[in-house]
């Protein structure tokens, strides 16, 4: 890259930053000319400025919920994409296996997670692993789907020379396979990445404990029952966040990382 | 939130631009949905104001599935009371996160059933809500467990795991008389199903409710009622609008009244009220549990030596009790909740 090119670079993420910054303030300004204008309670709808005060006075409850919940994301992403990963692997070694067991993994997809949830919880008690269960069901879905379409779109080209060359079947997974689907693979987890944390939330709405377990859907439940509105948004927007730090972690990672992989994404 | 997760998913795996486009057309088509349902929302709230001879239509919002602790109403809509009264009366169930106190202000019912803690809460929060009616005298709350739990008294809760409502005065208060240190505190789904399956479970419950249906499943329970420790509120308290009081006190006296009426014929005979909730409730409502109830719930909403006739009525005392309570418990501002802004006895003569 020459230093135009990086000055270029530069100037353009400095004009979307400003886009984004500007569709951020007209945002806040319709809130707060709505709550004037139909003369709404705090109950029904708070201002932002009222948004921000109560997250000012309640920082501390919400800054332990957030890290509660990112960690419960964090870990149930990594053990989705973990787990998603083995899988796929599998599916893209034989296309009975992939018939046999695609129809269920589809199930993961469409199986609606608060209905399981109070069965989950009966099955693995009231703790952190409950939560992270439920995060692993939300977000394997994309990965196992985005990973395994990797895994067979192999160029023919690429195909005929390992089999010119003779190569095995465990060689032909490591060198060709599992080289292309890493950008699959990273495309899956972005997508998973904002759904852990609504996993994650979910499961806390069953889970949640007042006294060890302090999540952020702990916290919003109890805001909602004493019609806390102001301080609800407030951690709703700490999810909203979490969920971009996540969605941004994958992509680091996608550009650093597995930059070699990834650089030119399909 | 499910919505969300199945939305997200399928359009990552079909990335093209005509579901982009399909949208963003979303966009301002929900937008104008939400305009015109907010708009239509609001009529029904007029109507019956201005109209004065015919039958005036009203909408009730429970704060829970139709169960006995909603008897009253369900029995002056069976019973004719209503009817005879000139109300046409639509009952709406609740749920587990009934937005009792919303749908008041924004006028899409005329009056809700809530508990008198729930009164102060929401005026804390700036909702202009008050109280007309007090139907249970004393609160039905308690924490149930199985008698094979051992479990005799409040202080034998260290250890349990206790379902409850995160958010409610009365956990709040057991909190602050140090009752849950020991006790692992979790959500509760609304069911006894934990309790039944676990000794080691207890759950909040409503005296007349829940102690059946945990016995029908074949276990034998125990309640300790939270009133044992000091904290009372009224329940099934009804409540409507400061503003509706203000703008149309004849509707809420013809309607109050009506209430009363219906509550001490569910007292007396409960039968038609009771058809009519097994009706409302798709929730797993049996015959034998709106029986046990309502026979039940004749001690809290009238006991010795109250008469029949003074069912409903409330103190100011009792108000100012809670309120101090709930303030004490840091839940109110003193500054912003008043005790003789959270009722009015005006209705009840």
């Amino acid at each position: 890259m020459t230093s135009s090119q990086r000055r270029n670079a530069t100037r353009e993420i400095a004009s979307s930053l400003g886009l984004v910054i500007a569709v951020a303030v007209c945002g806040i300004l319709i809130w707060e000319l709505v709550v004037w204008a139909f003369g709404l309670p705090k109950a029904l709808l708070p201002t932002p400025r009222q948004v921000l005060s109560a997250a000012i006075q309640e920082r501390a409850a919400i800054a332990r919920g957030t890290m509660m919940t990112g960690i419960a994301a964090t870990v149930g992403l990594l053990a989705a994409i973990a787990v998603g990963a083995i899988i796929s692997v599998a599916f893209s070694q034989s296309r009975k296996i992939r018939l046999a067991f695609f129809p269920y993994v589809v199930f993961l997809q469409t199986v609606p997670i608060v209905a399981i949830a109070p069965l989950l919880i009966i099955w693995s008690g009231y703790q952190f692993r409950t939560v992270v269960i439920v995060t692993v069901i939300v977000c394997l879905f994309p990965i196992i789907n985005n990973m395994t379409a990797g895994l067979m779109s192999v160029s023919t080209d690429l195909s005929d020379l390992f089999q010119l060359y003779g190569a095995g079947k465990a060689k032909r997974l490591l060198r060709l396979q599992l080289p292309t689907a890493i950008p699959y693979l990273m495309l899956g987890a972005r997508i998973s990445s904002g759904l852990a944390v609504i996993g994650a939330i979910v499961a806390e709405f069953f889970v949640g404990n007042g006294s060890s377990y302090d999540g952020l859907g702990t916290l919003m439940t109890g805001w909602q029952a004493r019609i806390k509105t102001d301080a609800l948004i407030a951690a709703l927007l700490a999810s909203t966040l979490l969920g971009l730090l996540l969605f941004a972690a994958v992509g680091l990672v996608s550009a650093t990382v597995l930059r070699r992989w990834t650089r030119h994404p399909s | 939130m499910v919505a969300k997760v199945q939305a997200d998913v399928p359009a990552h795996f079909h990335p093209s631009w005509i579901h982009m486009t399909d949208r963003l057309i979303c966009i301002p088509l929900l937008v104008a949905t939400a305009i015109l349902g907010c708009d239509s929302a609001k009529t029904p709230h007029r109507q019956p104001a201005d109209d004065r001879d015919k039958t005036l239509s009203v909408a009730v919002q429970l704060n829970w599935y139709p169960e006995s602790e909603h008897g009253g109403l369900y029995q002056a809509a069976s019973d004719g009371t209503f009817q005879a009264a000139g109300l046409a009366v639509e009952i709406r169930p609740g749920g587990r996160a009934a937005p009792v106190g919303a749908e008041l202000e924004l006028g899409r019912c005329q009056f809700a059933m809530a508990n008198a803690d729930d009164v102060v809460l929401f005026r804390q929060e700036g909702l202009d809500v008050v109280a007309v009616l007090a139907a249970m005298q004393n609160h039905p709350r308690c924490i149930l467990v199985q008698e094979a739990s051992g479990v005799k008294t409040f202080e034998d809760l260290a250890g349990m795991t206790l379902q409850r409502q995160e958010g409610r005065a009365f956990v709040e208060f057991m909190r602050a008389k140090g009752l849950l240190e020991a006790v692992q505190e979790v959500p509760y789904h609304g069911s006894v199903a934990s309790l039944v399956a676990d000794p080691k479970i207890a759950i909040q419950a409503y005296s007349f409710a829940e102690p059946l249906l945990a016995e029908q499943q074949g276990v034998k329970v125990r309640k300790l009622m939270v009133s044992d420790l000091g904290f009372n509120p009224y329940s099934s308290v009804l409540v409507t609008s400061g503003k509706l009081i203000r703008e149309n006190p004849s509707l809420v006296r013809k309607f109050v009244r009506a209430a009363r009426q219906g509550w001490q014929n569910y007292l007396t005979e409960p039968s038609l009220g009771n058809k009519a909730i097994l009706e409302a409730n798709q929730h797993g409502m049996t015959a034998e549990a709106l029986e046990f109830g309502s026979t039940e719930l004749r001690t809290l909403a009238q006991p010795e030596p109250m008469q029949l006739e003074a069912v409903g009525s409330m103190s100011s005392e009792r108000w100012e009790s809670l309120v101090s309570q709930m303030v004490e418990l840091t839940l109110v501002d003193p500054e912003q909740v008043k005790a003789e802004d959270c009722f009015t006895s005006e209705f009840l003569d």
